[in-house]
């Protein structure tokens, strides 16, 4: 095994666990999205991945040495943070010629490696330049030169596109993906935003209190979520989350016993103008490509899509037909139905 | 109106900070008959034979130097102790952080008098009694406390990840302290090093009670002992001080922006 | 790995344990020790005689008292008079357009030695040639000069006045600091709402500047109360020891008595006493409820009217 292996993983603050027993492998060259909500343990594990803190037991390989007690300078991994941590009084290239101060690598070789980087990351114009006079992008691309620099054997991102501008985000993202097809390194990213999980990851995995509930593709996330948590959390508009007797009293039909809590997706979801529907539209919402509306019922809101070109208003009255897809079942405690769950590990 | 009751303001500030000192000038350089008598306010011609003296007084000039020479290696004592505390205190003391600040502020919060004689028997047993080094040693027991309340919020306001991201560049502490910290926190230093001069170049008690000759008086003993054999010289006094606050005026006019900031971010915070 | 993880940090905390630490604990410690004691050195007396001297303190000492009187006079009336005074020029900066060199005028009196200030205003209220009384005179609002230095009923507020002139900046400059802390949303928001002068003064600047106003009026309190380079210069405590504060008075119990044991029983009574003092003022100026600090406007604290005396 080439990648990294984490075994049994538990780390506790003031007595309580952020992790409570996680496994996790990763392949040569993957890209995977650890997603999670804030305070779920995402950073705590990127720490233990770092070296920048030790697990309270369990064990971490990087290509089968157990390095679960190195410090960050022995493991030769790679961290990229969410306000880039570059050194502000240093230039572009000083940024980068930094941790190979630290190797004591020789000098001649220093700048040849710096200048190969900055090459490579297209920065050669603003080698000179200080941190405050970059770019959101050339920023990136100096934290990750700064990184790759070293030639690391991981990359590890703590959220670095939160908190910017949609169009820059989207370019940075871009840039990002470009940039692990041409390193092949395994790279791992932790977010809490579903978007960026499902656009970036070759694999995401869902963190929730302590553990991973969830590890898979994009697809096997949005469509066949392990739990009710993970469906929550990915897709706008929400997911509609029913009953079994309300699913029940608007679709009767065949839906296995042990199923508590039926989920659709708004967009497998159709409405269509009908003057004796059990639905009224209270709201139109239009994302561009599509047309949503939301519909009171029992006391909560579902959404549904509309067709192009169908003259839906507000206070139509409407029906909710499933288009292609199958619902997703939930038991009582939320766990998906096995019968769902096919093709995911 | 409000133009003039700004300008009412302004010139009542002026006259009660620098009234004073202007009124200290005019002293130094009338002649000792025109000094005790008033009116004449202002000298008919303005003389500079209290200039001439003190300057000549070779007493007053061995004062200015070992004022300096205290300043300055308190000031490199607590610049060096306290800014090393600083980044200890800001990076490794997590919970006890504000336990190590609050018993760094009772230190520097002491009445110097409820302390000057346990030092003066420690200044005698380490045979540093009227030496400038003895002087230095306990002006930085109150400057470093300085230092490290300066530099601890300065420290703190680094972000997190710059520090984790020279770990996981391979950096040992102390190079993170030197490559990073140091050159980030310069305008703090400069800020705690004038608070701390500032400190040094004012201190009285222990200088008056810690010298027995001008081997290591400083400005504010010599000033204390300064007296003719008659009667108080107020002229030369005067000229005295003129010439020892002059450079406190500059450094007021040119680096008070630093003295705000340290102060106001050092004391805010607690 | 433990180890080295201590060494480093061993590094950089480890200087700090010397100095000021040690230098401070031991002389703290010899202090108490030494109040318990009768020592005078050159008559080489040196014994334990308990709780003696401070029974002679409480019990005796009239002239401990009058210090213990003098030293809280000067305090509160000081700190008030500046916290005063140091409002108003905080206000009068932070809503004024000038303000560079206006502040670095304003900080000149706190730069300078206090010796010096001591020595100024010594001069300028010198009972004769004292510019002071000669101003007074030509303005009608006294006929003879007043002997400000040598009357035992003004010469402390003689020591009081040099002393808020020096430390006014001080006051200033924390206010100050505190007033630009506030969200300039909030005073817009008054504003909108066509709030008084007075109203937004006593409604919203003061509360939300209470933190400020705590350190600020802390930090002077205990810096007054151990006051002693002005009182030592202007007045040396006389006239018949109408001004010895507590420093002072401990100060000559050790260096004109020589009496070691007695003088340290002193410092101790006085450090007990300002850590009192200080405990009460911070509860008053703070709020026992650390979270009320950030008080919305609009919320009257009737605590708050302390500040001010």
């Amino acid at each position: 095994m080439n990648g990294i292996e984490m075994r049994q993983i538990v780390k506790r603050y003031e007595g309580h666990p952020v992790l409570d027993g996680v496994n996790l492998s990763v392949s040569p060259g993957e890209f995977l999205v650890i997603l999670g909500a804030s305070g779920g343990g995402k950073t705590t594990l990127l720490n233990l991945i770092a070296g920048l803190a030790f697990p309270d037991s369990g064990s971490i390989r990087f290509a089968g040495e157990d390095v679960t007690r190195y410090s960050p300078g022995r493991r030769n991994v790679a961290f990229v943070f969410q306000d880039y941590a570059l050194y502000p009084h240093l230039t572009v290239e000083k940024n980068i010629r930094f941790p190979l101060e630290n190797l004591k690598v020789a000098r001649k070789e220093m700048a040849i490696k710096v200048d190969e980087t900055l090459e490579r990351l297209h920065l050669e114009s603003v080698r000179r330049k200080l941190p405050h006079q970059l770019s959101g992008g050339q920023k990136q691309r100096t934290a990750i030169g700064r990184a790759l620099v070293r030639n690391p054997s991981v990359f590890l991102f703590d959220e670095p596109l939160s908190n910017l501008d949609p169009q820059l985000r989207d370019h940075l993202r871009a840039e990002l993906k470009q940039l692990h097809r041409e390193l092949q390194k395994i790279f791992i990213y932790v977010t809490h935003d579903p978007i960026s999980a499902m656009v970036l990851g070759d694999r995401v995995a869902f963190l929730s209190s302590g553990n991973f509930r969830q590890v898979g593709t994009p697809e096997e996330l949005y469509h066949r979520p392990a739990l009710l948590e993970v469906a929550r959390s990915m897709g706008y508009p929400p997911v509609n989350i029913l009953d079994r007797e309300s699913w029940l009293s608007v679709f009767p039909g065949p839906v296995p016993d042990s199923a508590r809590q039926v989920g659709i997706r708004p967009e497998d979801w159709i409405a269509v103008e009908d003057p004796r529907g059990l639905f009224e539209v209270d709201w139109i919402q239009s994302v561009g490509y599509a047309q949503f509306v939301s519909v009171g019922f029992l006391g909560g809101t579902l959404w549904a899509s509309v067709e192009k070109g169908t003259a839906v208003r507000v206070g139509t009255r409407v029906n909710l037909k499933l288009s292609g897809e199958s619902p997703m079942l939930f038991d009582g405690s939320g766990d998906a139905l096995p019968a769902d769950r096919e093709g995911d590990q | 109106m409000k133009r003039a009751l700004n300008i009412f303001f302004l010139l009542a500030m002026g006259i009660w900070s620098l009234g004073p000192f202007v009124w200290q000038w005019l002293t130094s350089v009338k002649d000792p008959a025109a000094v005790s008598r008033i009116p004449p306010l202002l000298p008919d011609m303005p003389i500079w034979t209290n200039y001439a003296s003190v300057l000549q007084n070779r007493e007053f000039m061995r004062v200015i130097g070992n004022s300096l020479a205290v300043s300055l290696g308190a000031l490199g004592v607590a610049l060096i102790v306290g800014s090393l505390g600083a980044f200890g205190i800001s990076r490794f003391l997590n919970r006890r952080k504000h336990l190590a600040l609050l018993t760094l502020l009772v230190v520097f919060m002491i009445p110097p008098v409820s302390v000057v004689t346990p030092f003066y028997s420690l200044l005698v047993r380490l045979r540093l009694m009227d030496t400038l080094a003895g002087l230095i040693l306990i002006d930085s027991v109150f400057c470093v406390p300085l230092v490290v309340w300066v530099m601890v919020q300065v420290f703190d306001e680094i972000p997190d990840s710059l520090y984790r991201a020279a770990r996981v560049d391979g950096c040992p502490a102390w190079t993170i302290f030197r490559r990073i910290y140091l050159p980030l926190g310069q305008s703090g230093l400069i800020s705690a090093g004038l608070l701390c001069l500032m400190f040094c170049w004012n201190e009285f008690l222990f200088a008056l009670t810690f010298t027995s000759t001008y081997a290591a008086r400083t400005i504010p003993v010599g000033i204390t002992l300064f007296s003719g054999q008659f009667e108080f010289p107020w002229g030369e006094i005067s000229a005295a001080t003129s010439l020892v606050t002059f450079p406190l005026l500059l450094i007021v006019v040119f680096a008070q922006r630093y003295l705000v900031r340290g102060l106001a971010g050092s004391g805010l915070k607690g | 790995m433990i180890s080295a993880k201590l060494k480093e940090r061993l590094i950089f905390i480890g200087p700090l344990i010397v100095l000021p630490g040690l230098i401070v604990a031991w002389p703290v410690l010899e202090v108490l020790w030494l109040s318990f004691r009768n020592r005078v050195q050159i008559f080489h007396i040196d014994r334990w005689v308990g709780a003696a001297n401070y029974l002679y303190l409480f019990g005796e000492d009239l002239r401990f008292a009058s210090a213990v009187s003098n030293t809280l006079y000067f305090t509160f009336v000081s700190v008030g008079l500046e916290f005063l005074l140091g409002l108003g020029f905080a206000l009068y900066l932070r809503f004024s357009p000038e303000r560079e060199w206006v502040k670095g005028m304003m900080l000149i009196p706190w730069v300078i030695p206090s010796v010096v200030s001591a020595r100024l205003w010594q001069w300028m209220l010198h009972a004769e040639a004292g510019i002071v009384n000669y101003l007074l005179q030509s303005v009608g609002l006294t006929d003879a000069p007043i002997p400000w230095l040598s009357s035992p009923d003004l010469a402390l507020h003689a020591a009081i006045f040099a002393d808020v002139w020096k430390t006014t900046p001080l006051m200033v400059l924390l206010l100050y600091a505190g007033l630009l802390g506030i969200p300039e949303n909030l005073l817009r928001a008054a504003r909108v709402d066509r709030t008084p002068p007075f109203r937004m003064l006593f409604c919203i600047l003061i509360p939300q500047l209470r933190p400020a106003i705590a350190t600020a009026v802390v930090l002077r309190l205990l810096d007054a109360f151990r006051v002693f380079d002005v009182i030592y210069v202007m007045t040396g405590g006389g006239p018949a020891n109408s001004t010895e504060t507590l420093s002072l008075y401990a100060y000559r119990t050790y260096f004109q008595s020589l009496q070691f044991g007695y003088g340290s029983s002193v410092v101790v009574v006085q450090v007990m006493i300002l850590a009192g003092l200080t405990a009460v003022a911070y509860r008053l100026l703070q709020g026992k409820n650390p979270a009320a600090a950030g008080d919305g406007p609009g919320e009257f604290h009737p605590r708050r009217t302390e500040v001010k005396e």
